[in-house]
């Protein structure tokens, strides 16, 4: 049998990490704690974490600070616990390294779907030729995407953008990291790309606008593609 | 750049149609000569209006006791006139209130151009339609030609009679319709000779020549022109408001020189009408150079005020070279035209005369010239500018000095006569003509030159006393002398006026420079009103006042004037009324002259801040040209103040609105981090145990309900918090003030707490015989609460909290001490306000500050104190509350 996933749990109020403890305990993974900025960075050194549940509202040290310094040496991954108020911190987080967000306050069969996302990427990351996800079969060498078995015309730059949400699929894309990736630096603040981009591909992978079921929109912050 | 300026359309233009829709329209029957039919005509459009269902209402109309008038006057509502007494005379007039109070859709006003009886609000009664039209009343008017002011000086030299009434060519721009009442002049006659028009009988040889074949032919162009002009004028506004890109010529200036003469009220009018035809922009200028004399400057205040008045920039510049100025400044004005006169001189210092237009021909080559020829019968010299008579050319001290110096050099030449020479002698009158013009100026020096050559004649020539002369040498030396103390004279005056030039111009500067700092050291309005009316008084030697304009767009009264009885309501109107209408009022101008006051608003960029009030009694001179001057660069300086003033307070406001913002912004995070904290807990065990229930051991089980309850009763604590602390701040919190134990306090506040201070050791070190105080058992409860729940939210588990107890004579000191981060003394005044939270620079720890806020409201309520004390380690915070009154056993 496998080891249990080592989990670091990242929070200065005591009876969150009790119930995450209890919680994470419960769903086979091996919790471990930190109530500071400066414990979360020495457990990621010393403890080898599978992954980190951090808070950004730490009593010493932000918790985008953490993100930074544990960035500087490993792409373990990151998942931030934060309130809904502060939009922008999120995308501050998420900029500086973090994988994914979970707002709080959250339900745990949600934070243990957002867990086991980022676990598969992390381990899948040597580089798989083709993705599935939610219905969707991208082919990267083949440059061929098919939904239900079906071929979807895409045009080079829809396809990089579906690429870019498929290789992170289930975890939330910031704005920025999207249009980096496709457009390149200049073009990291032009949010109406997106916008036009994102539309276009959801009409051909017969997504609805309103209630979109692959790419779902994170207001604020970026884009999801659901698994 | 033209192009571009013409295509959009002109913000003045479409301002010019926007007022004309809220305001009242006008509508002006013009006619060239009385008798063509203007009334009636009026008379006939309103009766149609009447029958449209227009509410029109006569307010004055003059039928001159014509039938035809008089029939289509009757039925037409009539505003009954108001009745005037005035010389023993009894006057009707418009009565202005009665038709303001009735508000008709359309007024009936004849005879623009009229003057009102003295005592009435306004001088003229344009000013009344102007006041009519801004009420939003519509008024239909009648005006002849000759009575506009720019065609005035034209009409007197066509006929030769002199019209004093006159309107300001404003008003016909300002009318949203003119229609123009033409009667062929035979016509007229004709009807002149039935004695169809009205002529009053003094009148009637002057009118006789009046009504000549040729005048009428005369005025009749007028007329035509003025209206043709007008239709002008309403296609260019419309052109331009609804950006039409015409045929437009690349907007230029129009240029005017003005000097110091009469004429010069020729070629303003003339200038005028030059740059309407052409709609150009004009700027009358006038140039000042080192030897302009002082004496004519109220003939060219008069001037400029005119140019003014006609709708001219003005500016006066100074130089010594009046034509190279003149070319200088129209070349950097974007100059097309240049008017000049002809009669206008260069004075170039040790050069010949030469006119000023002849020079203009000659070097301002690429400037269109208009050389305007001097009124034929000098008729611009008809109305002489009061000032230009106060000073006479000869006055009793120029005589008083020239007989004092004389008589002085008579008697001293007399002492010295048995020791000198009579040449020499001669020397000491010369003297005394230089002595003479130097302290009476250029016609005292003369006076002086003439008596004394004469004494000097009289005593020391042979033969003595006598005017003959007999040596031919004395002869020389008389003519001589008379020369020389001619010249020397007339270079000790020059010197003393251009020396009183200098000092006026100085002192001037020196006013203004005063002024201004007088207005720059107030530190708020009321000090800068008061500063300004101050420095106002003595400026110009007479009381003033500065009112402020108020939101209702009125002065505020000035209370103590108004106590003493030196401020009526008659002033109180004119005040008012120079605000309102952004114009001069009070006495001396044309609106409520009754007022003993002279009031100049207070404006800057269209926007009036108040008025300065001048008193003018009865018995004091009033304002003079100079002074007029001074008030209103005063004035602009004042504006500039309030409006500083303005611009501070607005300032000031959006930075209590930010900090009001901040406070809010603060609160809200606070109150949301708070507030879902708990419920993070709550929500994830609940979720857990619904869940993952089969796989959590039944003690984990109990652990995370236990966890929710305890954060439950957390949120219930907080909310408890925010509804005190609402409370509080309304003043809703009602004491129930006993002596309470301390220890039972502690001890029900720890109970609370049971979840947050489970990882530290709680020491209570209360002595049992500490004396209870008087305070309100659950308020206590509730701030002990807070403080213990700080100490183990911010202290680290395993460490001590100690709370400790004494009594003084009539208060008892509690003190919650924690072994935590502490709190850096320089901030300890300030984690009592709301929302702070101590090391809030690291943005990580949202969160509340409420606790000690609530605290400090609750121990202040109780009538005691709260403060963070000196502690070697961790933070100690300090309650101080009143003893409870011993209780004496039975």
């Amino acid at each position: 049998m496998q080891a249990r996933p080592r989990l670091l749990i990242v929070d200065d109020e005591e009876q969150i990490r009790l119930f995450l403890r209890i919680t994470l305990n419960a769903a086979g993974y091996d919790p471990i704690e930190a109530s500071t900025g400066r414990e979360a960075i020495e457990a990621c050194t010393g403890k080898k974490p599978d992954l980190v549940l951090l808070d950004l509202g730490l009593p010493d040290i932000s918790g985008i600070d953490v993100i930074r310094a544990v960035r500087v040496w490993t792409q373990l991954p990151i998942i931030v616990l934060s309130v809904r108020s502060d939009e922008s911190d999120k995308v501050a987080a998420l900029d500086a390294g973090a994988n994914d967000y979970v707002q709080k306050p959250f339900g745990t069969a949600e934070l243990l779907a957002r867990i086991r996302a980022s676990l598969r990427a992390h381990s899948g990351e040597t580089a798989d030729p083709v993705i599935e996800a939610g219905g969707l079969r991208i082919d990267i060498p083949a440059h061929e995407v098919r939904r239900d078995g079906q071929l979807v015309k895409l045009s080079p730059k829809e396809f990089d953008l579906l690429l870019v949400l498929a290789r992170a699929a289930g975890r939330v894309c910031t704005h920025r990291h999207l249009l980096e990736s496709v457009w390149g630096k200049l073009h990291r603040d032009d949010v109406q790309y997106l916008r036009v981009y994102v539309g276009q591909l959801r009409e051909k992978l017969g997504d609805n606008e309103g209630v979109p079921k692959h790419i779902v929109n994170e207001p604020g912050i970026g884009y999801r593609l659901v698994v | 750049m033209a192009e571009s300026d013409t295509v959009r359309p002109s913000p003045e233009a479409l301002l010019a149609e926007a007022q004309r829709h809220e305001r009242g329209r006008l509508k002006i029957f013009l006619g060239a000569a009385p008798g063509v039919g203007k009334t009636y005509e009026m008379l006939s459009v309103a009766r149609r209006k009447l029958a449209e269902g227009v509410d029109v209402a006569v307010g004055i109309v003059e039928t001159h006791g014509r039938q035809e008038t008089e029939a289509l006057l009757h039925g037409l509502p009539r505003i009954p006139r108001r009745r005037l007494t005035h010389r023993e005379r009894e006057l009707e007039e418009l009565d202005l209130d009665a038709l303001l109070e009735h508000k008709p859709r359309l007024a009936l006003v004849d005879e623009l151009a009229h003057t009102n009886v003295p005592g009435s609000r306004h001088a003229k009664r344009y000013q009344d339609v102007q006041e009519l039209l801004d009420a939003g009343i519509d008024v239909y008017t009648t005006l002849n030609v000759q009575h506009l002011e720019s065609f005035n000086d034209i009409v007197g030299r066509i006929t030769g009679v002199e019209v004093r009434e006159t309107v300001p060519d404003a008003i016909i721009e300002q009318a949203h319709d003119v229609e123009l009442i033409d009667l062929p002049p035979d016509d007229l006659i004709e009807r002149l000779r039935q004695g169809k028009v009205y002529v009053p009988d003094a009148a009637r040889r002057a009118l006789d020549h009046y009504f000549s074949r040729g005048n009428l032919l005369a005025l009749r162009e007028l007329a035509l022109r003025a209206a043709s002009e007008r239709v002008d004028d309403d296609m260019s506004v419309f052109m331009r408001a609804h950006a039409i890109a015409g045929p437009w010529p690349a907007r230029g200036r129009l240029i005017v020189c003005v000097d110091a003469t009469a004429a010069s009220e020729h070629v303003i009018r003339t200038a005028k009408r030059l740059a309407d035809q052409r709609h150009l922009p004009w700027t009358a200028i006038y140039v000042q150079t080192l030897g302009s004399a002082t004496s004519a400057r109220a003939r060219l205040d008069a001037n400029l005020a005119l140019a003014s008045q006609l709708g001219a920039d003005t500016a006066i510049l100074t130089g010594d070279r009046v034509g190279e100025v003149i070319v200088e400044y129209s070349r950097t004005h974007n100059a097309a035209q240049i008017v000049v006169g002809r009669s206008m001189d260069v004075r170039h210092r040790f050069w010949p005369r030469r006119r000023l237009a002849q020079w203009l021909l000659d070097h301002a080559t690429d400037f269109e010239i208009t050389i305007v020829a001097a009124p034929i019968n000098g008729s611009g010299d008809g109305r002489p500018v009061q000032s230009d008579r106060a000073r006479k050319w000869l006055t009793s001290r120029d005589v008083a000095l020239a007989i004092g110096f004389s008589a002085g050099a008579a008697v001293i030449g007399k002492l010295l006569e048995p020791y000198t020479d009579s040449a020499s002698l001669a020397l000491i009158f010369l003297l005394a003509a230089t002595f003479a013009g130097a302290t009476g100026g250029l016609v005292a020096s003369v006076l002086c030159s003439v008596i004394a050559f004469t004494a000097y004649n009289y005593l020391f020539t042979e033969p003595r006393y006598s005017l003959s002369v007999d040596n031919p040498q004395d002869v020389t030396t008389l003519v001589v002398f008379l020369a020389v103390s001619f010249v020397v004279g007339q270079l000790a005056a020059r010197l003393r006026r251009q020396a009183h030039d200098a000092w006026l111009s100085t002192r001037r500067v020196e006013t203004l420079f005063d002024f201004s700092r007088r207005l720059a050291t107030a530190v708020d309005d009321r000090d800068l009103l008061t500063a300004a009316a101050t420095g106002l008084s003595e400026l110009l030697g007479k009381r003033c006042v500065v009112l402020r304009a108020n939101a209702q767009h009125r002065a505020d009264p000035p209370v103590e004037l108004e106590r003493a009885g030196e401020f009526r309501d008659t002033d109180q109107a004119a005040a008012d009324w120079a605000i309102g209408h952004r114009e001069t009022a009070g006495r001396g101008t044309g609106t409520l002259p009754a007022a003993a006051w002279y009031f100049v608003p207070i404006q800057q960029s269209g926007e009036v801040f108040g008025v300065i009030g001048v008193h003018l009694p009865a018995t004091s001179d009033g304002v003079d040209a100079e002074q007029n001057r001074l008030l209103f660069t005063l004035q602009t300086q004042l504006a500039a103040a309030c409006e500083r003033f303005r611009l501070r307070e607005a300032a000031q406001s959006a930075q209590i609105q930010k900090a009001a913002e901040s406070l809010r912004a603060a609160l809200l995070a606070s109150v949301s981090h708070d507030l879902r904290t708990p419920l993070v807990s709550i929500t994830g065990a609940l979720t857990a145990l619904r869940e993952l229930s089969h796989r959590i051991p039944e003690e984990d089980q109990d652990r995370l309900l236990g966890s929710a309850i305890g954060e439950a009763q957390r949120l219930n604590r907080l909310i408890q918090n925010l509804l005190d602390m609402t409370r509080l701040s309304h003043g809703a919190l009602a004491l129930r003030a006993s002596a309470v134990d301390v220890r039972d306090a502690v001890s029900q506040a720890i109970s609370q707490l049971d979840g947050v201070l489970a990882g530290h050791q709680v020491d209570v070190l209360i002595p049992a015989t500490l004396p209870p105080v008087h305070a309100d058992a659950t308020l206590l409860g509730q701030v002990l609460a807070n403080l213990l729940e700080n100490a183990g939210k911010f202290a680290p588990s395993g460490t001590t909290v100690r709370v400790d107890a004494h009594a003084t004579a009539d208060a008892i000191y509690v003190t919650v001490a924690d072994r935590g981060p502490g709190i850096p003394a320089a901030e300890r005044g300030r984690v009592f306000d709301l929302f702070y939270r101590a090391g809030q620079r690291d943005n990580g720890t949202a969160g509340a500050g409420m606790g000690l806020a609530i605290s400090k409201g609750f121990v202040e309520a109780m009538g005691g104190k709260i403060g963070i004390a000196d502690s070697a380690e961790g933070t100690a915070v300090e309650i101080q509350l009143p003893r409870a009154p011993a209780v004496i056993p039975a």
